[in-house]
């Protein structure tokens, strides 16, 4: 830690601290003045109730926090740090459980179907977390527009809202316990129940987050150490429909470069961010078993004007692209709302949704 | 005795115990803001309003939240920011009072003034090229004996937020003493 400090004289320093103190403590001291005068002069005609007022209102103006001091048995109480990574955390089991309702999937888009390469089987999955994670290696964060506000005559202690990509994620806790606490988390209409725990040991922070939607939920593990990297871990353990997965994601920010992992069994994934001539393109470098490959990632806009992603792939001497359509949240749906995968082809004009609402998960990739 | 407890006695009625506070925090403060204003005066002034305000303010604070120091330093941050804002004081002295400096008699004289200048300059850049939220942090930084987690704590700021803050900081600061060398 590179601190600067001026020469200082050390004796005007202490002669400086004396007065201080003098000019302080006179002046605290000079408060109790008025009262005593006040008495005095009172003191012959109105002795009795002026004693009588004095004591009630000493009765009602004590108020010692310290004495009474919040608990954190009743009263959610947490750092900023803390508050920050809840709304991390809820931004990412949030998303993660929305997207299960998503039954408009990405519908990738293969321009050169003579072959196809290991990647292509996860990239819906993969399309969803590109999507969740992008933030870290975008320069905007979702530090910079948490709000948290704490709530009176509510039955949660604090709410931390925030908005990503023009959704806003709101989230209610209260606690439940020394370290653990409750609540909600609604994305638009969507609503989860959230429960977790928060524990620190020294430079080592550890919280655990659940989501749940109906028999969906979500687990995110997260630990960080203070370090000079700034590495952060979630394990995220996703039950949907029944289907359980387990991810390591390590984001690492050094300066002004992040880097995403993700990890599933042998699988992993690495994104990066670059900057080329002006335009933005994310580096994904993956190994897949015993196959590796590349891609770069770039945002288009199709010809319906909406945002999608094209995929350069590079894999075992197979050279392809391959388009995506970005992943949305879909709005206004709960879990008793999850419409059966007829009922929204019967809705669906193009009628292209032949897939599964479960094909989130596909099975011959657990 | 640890500070909540003195606090504690202080809301009690027993103001005396204030000015274990005082002793306890004061040179640390002072060097603070000393490094800020380079006036005994100035600073001494500060840090008497500061004090007042502490103690004015000693029952809205939660040692859940934070530490008293940390709280004291987030108090007395803005209190100097505020000062700054209203003297509107671009430090364009170029001249140093060498009398003023404690400088020992075998040290370079001449060292300790580019030093004085140098330290001007990382202030005058602070102020000018940063963004309020960065001043806050890059003053705290190279002038408090606060750690990253510590002032995290006093600005609010999550401490990844701290660490890109510094590095980017840190680059414009040098930018700007490096073009007006």
């Amino acid at each position: 830690m590179n601190k600067i400090n001026r020469e200082i004289d050390m004796t005007k320093v202490n002669q400086s601290k004396e007065r201080t103190m003098n000019v302080v403590m006179t002046e605290l001291k000079a408060y109790q003045k008025p009262w005593y005068q006040v008495f005095k002069i009172l003191s012959y005609k109105v002795a009795l109730p002026v004693v009588f007022a004095a004591f009630v209102i000493a009765l009602i103006f004590v108020n010692n926090p310290v004495n009474n001091p919040p608990t954190t048995n009743s009263v959610l109480a947490l750092s900023t740090e803390e508050k920050s990574t809840l709304a991390e955390m809820s931004y990412l089991s949030g998303t993660i459980i929305a997207y299960a309702f998503d039954t408009t999937l990405s519908n990738p888009t293969f321009l050169n179907n003579d072959v196809t390469t290991s990647f292509e089987s996860d990239i819906d999955e993969f399309n969803q977390y590109f999507e969740l994670l992008k933030i870290y290696l975008d320069d905007s964060q979702l530090d910079d527009n948490i709000i948290i506000t704490e709530l009176e005559d509510s039955d949660f202690d604090i709410l931390i809202s925030f908005t990503n990509n023009d959704q806003v994620y709101d989230m209610y806790l209260t606690s439940s316990g020394k370290e653990t606490f409750e609540g909600e988390l609604i994305i638009d209409n969507l609503t989860f129940t959230v429960e977790g725990s928060i524990i620190n040991e020294g430079d080592e922070t550890k919280l655990d987050l659940e989501a749940k939607n109906g028999n969906d939920k979500v687990t995110i593990e997260y630990k960080s150490e203070l370090s000079d990297e700034i590495e952060t871990n979630y394990e995220i353990t996703t039950d949907i429909n029944g289907i359980k997965k387990v991810k390591e994601i390590k984001v690492e920010v050094e300066g002004d470069e992040a880097k995403v992992e993700i990890k599933e069994n042998e699988n992993t994934y690495e994104l990066s961010r670059e900057l080329e001539d002006g335009n933005i393109t994310y580096k994904l470098s993956y190994e897949l078993g015993e196959t590796k490959g590349e891609a770069i990632i770039t945002a288009i806009t199709n010809s319906d004007g909406s945002t999608g992603y094209q995929y350069h792939i590079k894999e075992n001497g197979i050279e392809k692209n391959v388009e995506t359509n970005k992943p949305d949240i879909p709005k206004g749906r709960n879990s008793d709302e999850r419409g059966n995968p007829s009922d929204d082809n019967e809705d669906n004009e193009n009628e292209t949704n032949n897939q599964s609402h479960f094909d989130f998960i596909k099975p011959e990739s657990i | 005795m640890d500070d909540n407890q003195i606090i504690n006695n202080i809301l009690n009625g027993d103001k005396n115990a204030f000015s274990i506070i005082m002793d306890k925090y004061h040179n640390e403060l002072f060097k603070y803001i000393y490094n800020m204003t380079k006036s005994y005066e100035t600073t001494e002034d500060l840090m008497q309003e500061i004090f007042m305000k502490l103690y004015n303010n000693l029952n809205k604070y939660n040692p859940d939240k934070a530490s008293f120091r940390t709280w004291m330093y987030r108090i007395s941050m803005h209190h100097t920011m505020n000062y700054f804002n209203k003297a509107q004081t671009k430090n364009t002295n170029q001249y140093v009072d060498v009398d003023n400096l404690m400088i020992e008699a075998d040290e370079d004289i001449e060292k300790a003034v580019i030093k004085e200048k140098e330290i001007d300059e990382i202030i005058d850049a602070i102020k000018t090229k940063l963004k309020p939220k960065h001043q806050k942090i890059m003053l705290l930084h190279y002038f408090s004996g606060l750690e990253v987690k510590e002032i995290g704590e006093v600005t609010g700021i999550p401490i990844k937020t701290i660490y890109k803050a510094i590095k980017s900081s840190i680059k414009k600061i040098q930018e700007e003493v490096i073009i007006n060398e």
